[in-house]
Order: C-alpha cells, then structure tokens, then sequence
C-alpha cells in the first residue's frame, strides 16, 4: 500500500506488555499494532487471548504497568500519550463492553442522562445527543420505560448508545451483537455502518466472522497476548490461485496422493486446500479431483473465508 | 455537574429499591415500637416508677387504715382502692393480666380475729412481678401489720398498767430515721440517671438502622461492578472522589431523615400506643452534631464494607452480620446498664455505642454540643479512616 495515500493512525500500540498480579504468564506479550483513523478494525482472538486487556488498556480502564515496558514501548490515541494524558484519551475514545453496562432500575432516558452528566455534556446539548443516539439505536419507544424490562436486542442497543453519548472519535465495540436475534444483529450492524460512515473510527471484537468480514476493513489476530497477523480485510481474503473444497467424505489417501502431483494439496480434516501451480486452470483441477473421487459439497476459489484463516493462525485448538 | 449526576441516580435507584427502604425505614420505626412498648413495664421499675397495688380493705378501721398509709409511705407502690374502680372491673383477671402488681385483700376484723390465727392481709401477685419486688413489698406490708400489732399490744398494757400511758409506738418512727445511713459506691451523677423504655429504644434502634445503609449502598456499588457500569464509568474521566461522595451525599441525607422519623415516632406515636412520650432534650445543635457524625462513621463503615465484599452475598452477611455484633456489643439490643460491669466497659468497643451515648447526651441527660463533643470526635475519626481505606482499596482496585 502507498504509505502517502494510507490514513494516518488513530491508534498506535507499540511493543506493550501487560501482566496480571499473580498470573505467571503475561496477558500481552510486546504487542505492537496500529489502526488507521476512519477505519473499521477488527479484533479477533480465542477466549483468554488478550482482547480485554488490549481493549482495557486502550480505553483507560488499566494502566500500562511501567515495569514491564520496553523502553520503545508507548500507547498512543488520536496523538495524545498514555498515562499522560488519560483524561484526553478517555474524552475522545467511547466503550460498548460486552455486559450491559448500565443501571437496570433506570429508564434508558435516565441512563443516558446519568452518562451525560459523567461526560460533562453541556445542559444545552445534552437533549440533542441522546436524541442522535436514540435515533441511531432505535429506542424511541422504549426511553421511558426501565431497562430492566428491555429485551436482550434492546439492551445491546442501549448499550451502545451509551458508548456514543460524548460522540467520541473512536468507539470499542465487545462483542455488540452476541446473544440477540437476527434482527437485532442487522439492526446493529446496520448501525454501526452508518456510524463508520460518518468518519468514527471502530474497534470491533466479536466471534462472529461472517459479522467481521462484513464490517471491517482491517484485521487483527491475537492469541496468547500476542499478535499473530494483522492485515487489511481485502488482502487477506483474496487467493487467487487456491482452491479450497469441502468435500462430502474425507478423501482416501490415495485420492490425495494423486492431487499432490497437480500441486500442493492439504487435508486439514475439514477443508481440501489446492494450490493452483501455474498453467492449470480451475476446470482442469476439478475434473482431476472429481476423477479421484472426491464430491464436492462445497468449494471457494479467489477467496478465502476469515474463520478458515483465523483457525489457521490460532491452529485450532481448543481453549480453556 | 459530574457529581450532581451521580447523585441524582443513586437518589433514582434508592427510590425504586423496595427492599432497601423497608429496611431503613419501616424496620427501625416497627423496631422501635414493639421494643418501647415491650419493655415499658421492666424500664419503669428500673427507672423507678410505682407500682399499682389494688386494695380491698374490708374492716376498713383506723388500724387497717393506718397500716395502708404506712405501706403507701413507701413511694414504690402506687395504692387504689378497689372500690375506686368501676364496678364492672374483676380485680382477680386485672391481676392476672398484669394491669396492678399486687392485690391486697384485708379481712373483716382482721385484726380483732388475728389471735384466732387469721391473716391480717391476703397478698395476690400479678404474674409479671418480680420476685425481689414482691419480697420487697410483702416485707413493708409486714412491717407496717408489725407495728400496728405493736400498738394493739401497748394500748392492752397500758390498761393494766396506768404507768405506761404516754408509751406510743408511732412516736419511735420518727426515731428510727437515720438509724441506717447509706453510701453510694459510686457517685450519683447524671450518666447514672436510666432512660425510661422509649428513651433506650428510639435513639438505639435508630443508631442500628443507620448503621443499615451499608446493605444498599454496598449492593449499589457491588451491582455496578458485577453488571459493567464501573467498568464503562472508568472509561470516562471522572475522580475516585467524586464516585464515593456522590454515593455518600444521598446516603447522608437518608441518615439525618431517619433521625427526624425515629424522633417524630417516639415523640407522637409510641406515646399514641401507650409508651412514654420521648422528650427531646434541649439542644438543637448538640443532636445535629451527634447525627451528623454518626452518619459519617456509619457511612465510612458502609464504603469499606462495599469495597472489600465481591457479591451482594458477602456485602449482605458482612454488613448485616457486623452490624447486629455491634448493635449486641454496644448496648443497642440488650441496654449497657442491665450488663454485668465487665460487658458494660465492653460497649465502648462498638462505635454504635458512642452514637447511643451521644443522643442519651442530649434526649436524656439534658447535654449540649460540649457534651457529645468526644463521642462525635471519634465517630468522626473513626468514619474518616474508614473512608480513606474505601478509597485507597477502590483506587488500588482499578489499578489492577
């Protein structure tokens, strides 16, 4: 990519460390990213991989530990440096996390309002904010009535209109759509195209790849507080000579002897990858994987999927 | 602005918690008036309150009358005659429901028939009579019988003896004044002066109940950190200080009403009930001071419980359960001067007996500002370190 046409980055993150007390391990291990301003990014990772603490200490709520740092090693937001200026991350950066962040005995007006106050939001301006947020959220109907009665679409929305009460320049959104219904889910992710639209920076994590791919245009991969891949979506999606099949039965040894003399071919148990050598073109590979018996269930080519190629990084295995 | 809004949403969650206000409200006032008007009866004997014995006097003589005014000398026991009460009244079910002590029947010709072995008085005691009381009057009644038997037999001799006439036994009465003289152990001062039930109850169970903020207050902060407003709020920038104050603002406030209610119940409705009127005491500002540090003390209490317990659980058992140890400890359940000495140096161990000391200061004793000056002074203290710790564990919290 030409660096002079590439946005500037909002978030610089270079070589953090960060250790619990009492943990053995650290939680980041010299993890070093950076995310463009406007842009949609990604934050992928297992459970336990780290993306809490990163998203913990971006948003102010922990501190870089000193004594763990590099002497290269610095946070730093809309260019203003952490721990020095904290106050002015926190007022240009919003936080959805992924709990119901806010008083279930309360309206969804009085939440908004009680944040307001915490945002030092004019008096002026604080009816013009909850009422863009309550647009952009959809809670017209529901304001007066106590959150604790919303439904579970309803609280991820007020969640996150909580998060854009102080319209900050970069929002950090946990996993704002996990455990609601399909609606809701379009509802959101909706929204947050249209918020991306107007020039706010987004931090999203989530287990929903196809959610992912959807919205973002750069990702990260992170497991065991370290940063396995980052890359823009676009890059990483597009192969453009592999093929990728999901056969129907699992190919016999010597079915997948026969394609490795076409190219590299590798059974991960699930998916049948191809490299395409050069001078073979697409029908010529399928006749010869039809002619070895496999039947194709289903195949992608020019493309790979996100969640193949999260699995691939993070190498399958299952977490505690 | 910041801290407005905070207190704004704590007033808005406290109204809606149910629970919480029953508990700081409704508990103390239902406290308070099952115990003034329970122990009435007990506080009136401590304190020194007479009571009721029916009389029957069926000879109805100048020797029976006599003996009666003898017994009535003692300012212990309050004399009514039966035949004062109205007609209606079965004096034996009066007794056995507790409404007199005693009832004293005298035969007629109780004294005329004595030789022939008849009592001169018959004694029924109510159920609820303790045994010393009931020792103590049957030995004044005794005595006051005694001596006009004495009287009897001089009056006999004097007939068959004209040298003794001038002898009369009701003039050694007054000779027998001073002939015990009595010291006190300890001084009679005004600390020593007992409450009457409703002047123990109204300040104790109102100490207790404002100790009982710590179960909301600690549910409040507990219930913010579980559902991930703490954490959203630590996004913002927003001082420590200015999270405590604003919780504790709120919470200051629902002290200083409850004193007002636990007052205004023990000054109108226990006396409504057929308690004792609570008397207020002189000093507007000695009862502001006192209830203004023990709010401080009680609040300090509540933000160190809140901060160190995980779960509304830990809050729930560690503030409940402390407050009712303290509460034990500190004269609120059981009154400090109906303990043996040792447990009654004990009470000062529990701030909730300086706070009762410091309203008995002022609704009892008659103090001022310079008298609950030392029992604010450590309540202040007292609330101040434990709320420095809140902070320094809520900082040090959010730092890891």
């Amino acid at each position: 990519m030409n660096q002079d046409d590439s946005p500037s980055p909002i978030v610089i993150v270079d070589a953090i460390n960060h250790y619990y007390s009492g943990a053995a391990v650290a939680a980041l291990k010299n993890i070093s990213l950076t995310i463009a301003e406007g842009c949609c990014f990604g934050l992928l990772g297992p459970n336990g991989a780290g993306k809490t603490t990163l998203i913990s200490l971006l948003t102010g709520i922990i501190s870089p530990q000193k004594s763990v740092q590099t002497p290269q090693g610095r946070i730093q937001i809309s260019g203003f440096d952490y721990p020095s200026d904290a106050a002015k991350i926190k007022a240009v950066s919003g936080l959805v996390p992924q709990d119901y962040a806010f008083y279930p005995a309360l309206t969804g007006r009085e939440n908004l309002q009680f944040f307001a106050g915490l945002y030092k939001i004019a008096t002026a301006d604080v009816v013009a904010r909850v009422d863009y947020c309550v647009a952009v959220c959809g809670l017209e109907n529901v304001l007066d009535q106590r959150a604790a009665t919303y439904s579970g679409g309803i609280k991820r929305r007020l969640n996150i209109a909580l998060g854009l009460l102080h319209n900050p320049k970069i929002l950090y959104l946990d996993e704002p759509t996990v455990g609601i219904d399909a609606q809701s889910r379009y509802f959101i992710l909706q929204a947050i195209q249209q918020l991306k639209a107007s020039g706010m920076t987004i931090v999203y994590t989530s287990h929903y790849m196809e959610e992912v791919e959807q919205i973002c245009d750069e990702v990260a991969i992170i497991d065991h507080g370290e940063v396995l891949l980052q890359a823009p979506m676009a890059a990483l999606l597009q192969n453009d000579r592999q093929l990728v099949i999901t056969p129907a039965q699992p190919p016999l040894p010597e079915a997948l002897a026969l394609l490795q003399q076409v190219g590299v071919a590798v059974w991960d148990g699930e998916h049948l990858t191809l490299e395409l050598g050069d001078g073979r073109t697409l029908s010529e590979v399928l006749v010869l994987a039809e002619g070895a018996g496999i039947v194709v269930n289903k195949m992608h080519f020019g493309s790979s999927s996100l969640e193949h190629i999260y699995l691939q990084a993070t190498h399958r295995k299952l977490r505690q | 602005m910041q801290l407005l809004a905070i207190i704004r949403k704590e007033l808005l969650l406290l109204c809606r918690d149910l629970h919480g206000l029953l508990l700081l409200f409704v508990m103390p006032v239902v406290f308070i008036l099952i115990m003034s008007l329970a122990m009435k009866g007990d506080f009136d004997r401590r304190s020194g309150v007479r009571l009721d014995v029916l009389v029957a006097d069926l000879e109805h003589s100048i020797i029976t009358q006599n003996m009666l005014a003898k017994v009535a000398e003692n300012e212990q026991f309050n004399l009514i005659k039966v035949a004062d009460l109205d007609t209606d009244v079965d004096v034996e079910l009066a007794i056995k429901k507790d409404r007199y002590s005693f009832l004293v029947t005298v035969p007629e010709q109780a004294f005329t028939e004595q030789a022939a072995g008849v009592a001169v008085a018959d004694v029924l005691v109510a159920p609820a009579t303790s045994p010393a009381v009931t020792q103590l009057f049957f030995a004044t009644l005794t005595y006051a019988a005694a001596e006009q038997n004495m009287g009897l037999s001089i009056k006999a001799l004097q007939e068959y003896s004209p040298d003794l006439k001038g002898l009369d036994v009701f003039s050694d009465s007054k000779r027998n004044e001073g002939l015990v003289s009595t010291r006190y152990a300890f001084s009679a001062k005004e600390e020593a002066k007992a409450p009457t039930s409703v002047q123990q109850n109204v300040p104790a169970w109102l100490v207790f109940s404002m100790f009982f903020v710590v179960i909301p207050l600690a549910n409040t902060l507990i219930n913010e950190r579980q559902l991930g407003t703490l954490r959203r709020i630590q996004t913002i920038p927003v001082a420590s200080w200015k999270l405590i104050v604003g919780k504790i603002i709120p919470y200051f406030f629902i002290n200083q009403i409850q004193v007002m209610l636990m007052l205004v119940v023990g000054v109108t409705l226990v006396p409504l009930l057929g308690g004792d009127r609570l008397t207020l005491g002189s000093s507007v500002a000695g009862l502001v001071l006192i209830s203004t540090a023990l709010s401080v003390a009680a609040l300090g209490y509540a933000m160190l419980i809140a901060v160190v317990s995980r779960t509304t659980e830990q809050a729930t058992t560690l503030g409940g359960a402390g407050n009712i140890i303290l509460a034990a400890i500190g004269g609120i359940m059981v009154p400090a001067f109906v303990m043996p000495e040792f447990m009654q140096t004990f009470t000062v161990v529990s701030p909730m007996s300086w706070g009762l000391q410091g309203f008995l200061d002022i609704l009892l004793r008659g103090g001022g500002v310079a008298e609950v000056c030392p029992e604010a002074g450590s309540l202040f203290l007292l609330g101040a370190v434990m709320l420095g710790l809140a902070l320094l564990l809520l900082h040090r919290h959010s730092e890891s």
